[in-house]
């Protein structure tokens, strides 16, 4: 027991020392590696400036004030957007503080503005934020955060609002070593949720100059372990407890964080997908249209799988990983699909072949008349089986 | 042609009851897996090298390749897949093996059980693992089962032959986009939406199918659960081994719990298709039953190898040539009392390949294909052709390895590891098979993406991670091996195992 207390005891006092000392040392250097901590000067002596949602005014959507908060219960076409005329020198306020409430994750969230000088523009910044959360971000990472600002709001997109989203304002911060470290904190937290490099490459890594995670730990345990040595709390060559300890600490540390925006992910799913079938699963996922056009020509207007479908797409990359090609592909399993053409492929088409058209191929027309498909010079025969936005069914019959 | 008609008529791809899918997709990896774990017990139950956690992590492998083992003979033999067929096929296997073969005696373990009794505080620290890895099991299967299809090779590459054979009921040919324009005859016969696709190894989607068969569904999340049983698998396998090594049971939970909670395998799994993960899981198979076959000679533990040395080739083009380093390993370690004979042997490969590159030489390997060398470019039939020039990835490996936060700190402690080891003078703990092969891995990556054009494949980070996801469960068994003797405990175990 004696040598497990002594041992921990080690590893913590190490750990909380290196932690202090960091903290002490970011403090001290800042400045050097955050040269705006010198520029900056809030012009009116302020270190921060709050706005508040009542100021705002609602362009769009369907909104209500109510204790000093604007609660969004509508969208108009999709968007929901408020905004303020304000006067404020973008270089003393480099960050932003948020809070909202009530964000779902298919909700798109941006922070615009629009500069004195530049008032045909409008600039904006996604808030990577869901659920009941409140998020910093440091403005100035944009190139357009710069001269006069002359305008202000909040913008959100989405297919519905699930509820109502609380708006309370906006907190402008001068650059401290503390607001830095705030907006630093909300980066390392952030999850924007699967995207299709994530297979790949964890999505959400820190950029735009924040220090990585993983570079930051692994400088908090190197220390730790530096301060074991030179404390002689334990001797160099001997691997011990208090090595391990804070190896470990170290490994989960990173791993409380990586839980947290696996959970977030896993709630974020839950609430576009949890209780559906997967008929309903698919028609709610991003590839929604898609989805539901590869339905209506399975249930409605092609044979049993088996007969040949060449699939034709106006992409200039015909083998490369062009998302709808294959994700048609995909969504008419198991039919016979063949997606590599721009072109239907004249000299080896067998009558009772389908012609599918992703979208529109420019160049290639359907004559109804005619019962042709042309480009160029050359045409088949084909007859229309069904048109939509998303894409067309030809079928080759040559004899008809 | 019998095909199924449910998925013929409708869309999307037609579910059963969801008690039927759930009921199906159990039944469909408990049976392999009973089958798997069996052979394992029959094969090491004699050695006094074996433990529960090695039986099932061995086994829930060997069953479900032994599954797709089935579905490739019943394709052959004109058999329809009919679940109950297939399923009566594994359940008379099972009695028939359990009936019929004379079960070795039981022979105790040779290496003792970590000695020490556990205290209090280490069983509590065994538990709160448990609970962590059981909270982190649930995350990552929620969205197995929540999520549709997502991960885009799944549904590009794997799924479909899968959705295709089971609509059709037999293995239908696939062939080149090119060739499937020139077809003249009536059989279906299928391409992909990837031009290389058509050729890739398929027990992946076999995998996929067998769980088709067995839930009656082409998209219920079920389908994937051999994913989130693999990752325990190796879990399993990893702890049992550390186990035969005399590692306490906390410090094996430990390496457990590490591997479970590695952001990246906890990626493959939530989003699962893919095939990465059955590779790192073969691999850390045959990595460690050679690394018990190297110190023990067991000619179990060489069966079990050879037979994931399979497994792997069939999973994945890079599983076949892991499949090849393996039986390389294989080669070095019962040549190992002979070091100036393995030693002839490297340089003489070196010195062939040399001249083969000289003299523009290619040869006939069986499944390999041909292989060529021409200059600076080596031609594999089965995988292709490659241009051998230098391209400078390193920093995007650096980075992909060090700096993001896919792989926790597991690099760190690997290379902080072997240099304690070679600091300390205590190399003998890397002349072993799990080091050996994560040498042979890791050269092979860096090769690959340094001086082939699948250098591009680094440049934007598409296949890094995925390759070193290979080694890595391999190397979390040699983090803590290594740690385990460095540490200065049970030292006296290792020493039972030393080559002879």
């Amino acid at each position: 027991m004696s040598e497990w207390v002594r041992g921990t005891s080690a590893g913590l006092a190490a750990l909380l020392l290196a932690l202090v000392t960091l903290l002490v040392g970011y403090l001290c250097l800042a400045p050097v590696f955050y040269p705006q901590l010198h520029k900056a000067g809030p012009g009116n002596g302020q270190d921060q400036l709050t706005v508040n949602s009542g100021t705002f005014i609602g362009r769009t959507g369907s909104y209500s004030s109510l204790n000093g908060s604007t609660h969004i219960s509508g969208l108009t076409d999709g968007r929901a957007l408020f905004t303020r005329h304000i006067s404020l020198e973008a270089k003393a306020y480099p960050l932003l503080r948020i809070e909202l409430k009530g964000v779902m994750p298919k909700d798109k969230v941006y922070f615009i503005w629009r500069k004195t000088d530049e008032t045909r523009k409008i600039y904006s910044a996604r808030l990577q934020i869901a659920g009941d959360n409140k998020a910093t971000i440091m403005l100035d990472k944009s190139s357009h955060w710069t001269g006069n600002i002359s305008e202000i709001g909040l913008d959100i997109y989405s297919t519905q609002l699930d509820g109502t989203i609380i708006f309370s304002g906006f907190t402008f911060l001068t650059a401290t070593p503390l607001t830095i470290m705030e907006a630093t904190l909300t980066k390392w937290q952030e999850f924007p949720g699967w995207t299709h490099e994530s297979i790949n490459h964890l999505a959400g890594d820190p950029d735009n100059g924040f220090p990585s995670i993983i570079l930051s730990v692994v400088l908090w345990t190197a220390l730790a372990l530096t301060l074991l040595a030179v404390c002689r709390l334990l001797i160099i060559v001997e691997l011990s407890l208090p090595i391990l300890l804070i190896s470990f600490a170290a490994w989960f540390a990173i791993d409380i964080g990586w839980q947290n925006q696996l959970a977030k992910q896993i709630s974020d799913s839950a609430t576009v997908f949890a209780g559906l079938t997967s008929d309903e699963k698919f028609s709610a996922d991003q590839d929604s249209a898609l989805y539901k056009f590869a339905k209506t020509l399975k249930t409605q207007h092609l044979p049993s799988p088996g007969a040949r479908i060449i699939m034709l797409h106006d992409s200039d990359k015909s083998e490369g990983h062009v998302y709808p090609r294959l994700r048609l592909q995909y969504h008419l399993l198991p039919h016979n699909v063949h997606n590599f053409r721009r072109w239907p492929p004249s000299y080896h088409l067998r009558p009772g072949d389908y012609i599918l058209i992703l979208n529109k191929v420019a160049g290639l027309n359907y004559s109804t008349e005619k019962q042709s498909l042309s480009w160029g010079e050359r045409k088949i025969k084909a007859r229309v089986i069904f048109e939509s936005e998303v894409g067309s069914l030809y079928l080759h019959a040559p004899n008809e | 042609m019998k095909v199924r008609s449910e998925v013929s008529t409708s869309m999307p791809p037609m579910n059963s009851d969801v008690t039927q899918i759930v009921a199906g997709g159990v039944i469909g990896v408990l049976t392999p897996w009973v089958l798997g774990s069996l052979i394992v017990h029959l094969l090491l139950k004699g050695t006094g090298r074996s433990n529960i956690f090695i039986v099932l992590g061995y086994g829930f492998l060997l069953g479900i390749f032994i599954a797709t083992l089935l579905l490739r003979v019943f394709n052959s033999l004109g058999i329809s897949f009919e679940v109950y067929l297939l399923q009566g096929a594994l359940v008379f296997g099972t009695m028939l093996l359990a009936a019929l073969v004379r079960s070795p005696r039981v022979v105790r373990n040779t290496i003792p059980e970590h000695p020490k009794r556990q205290s209090e505080i280490e069983l509590l620290c065994i538990a709160l693992l448990i609970a962590l890895a059981t909270h982190r099991l649930y995350l990552v299967s929620h969205e197995v089962f929540v999520r549709p299809l997502f991960a885009w090779d799944s549904w590009m590459n794997w799924h479909p032959k899968a959705a295709i054979w089971f609509h059709f009921g037999n293995l239908v040919d696939f062939v080149s986009p090119t060739n499937w324009l020139k077809l003249s005859h009536e059989e279906p016969t299928y391409t992909l939406g990837n031009s290389a696709a058509w050729n890739y190894p398929i027990t992946v989607p076999l995998i996929t199918l067998w769980m088709m068969i067995n839930t009656a569904s082409t998209s219920h999340g079920m389908l994937y659960l051999p994913w989130i049983l693999l990752s325990l698998a190796i879990a399993s396998i990893i702890y049992g081994h550390l186990r035969l090594l005399g590692v306490s049971p906390l410090f094996g939970s430990l390496a457990a719990y590490l591997l479970l909670s590695t952001p990246y395998i906890n990626i493959h799994v939530a989003l699962p298709g893919y095939a990465d993960i059955w590779v790192a899981g073969v691999y850390t198979a045959i990595g460690l039953s050679i690394f018990e076959w190297q110190h023990t000679r067991r000619n179990s533990f060489l069966i079990i190898s050879i037979l994931m040395i399979v497994f792997c080739g069939t999973l994945k083009n890079p599983g076949i040539v892991l499949s090849c380093l393996s039986i390389l390993a294989l080669i070095l370690f019962q040549l190992i009392n002979r070091t100036r004979t393995a030693i002839a042997i490297l340089v003489f490969g070196v010195t062939v390949l040399i001249l083969a590159s000289w003299f523009d030489t290619s040869l006939t390997i069986p499944v390999i294909g041909t292989f060529g060398i021409e200059g600076n470019i080596i031609t594999i039939s089965s995988l292709g052709e490659f241009a051998l020039n230098y391209h400078p990835v390193t920093p995007y490996i650096l980075e992909a390895l060090f700096v993001s936060m896919q792989w926790n700190l597991l690099w760190y402690f690997l290379v902080l590891t072997v240099f304690l080891a070679t600091v300390r003078r205590q190399k003998f703990i890397m002349l072993s098979a799990d080091f050996l092969l994560i040498v042979l891995c890791l050269t092979f990556i860096i090769f690959a993406f340094s001086f082939t054009e699948h250098s591009r494949n680094a440049y934007n980070f598409m296949s890094i991670n995925r390759s070193f996801l290979y080694l890595a469960p391999l190397s979390i068994f040699f983090i803590f091996r290594a740690v385990n003797l460095l540490k200065g405990q049970h030292a006296k175990a290792e020493t039972v195992l030393a080559p002879p």
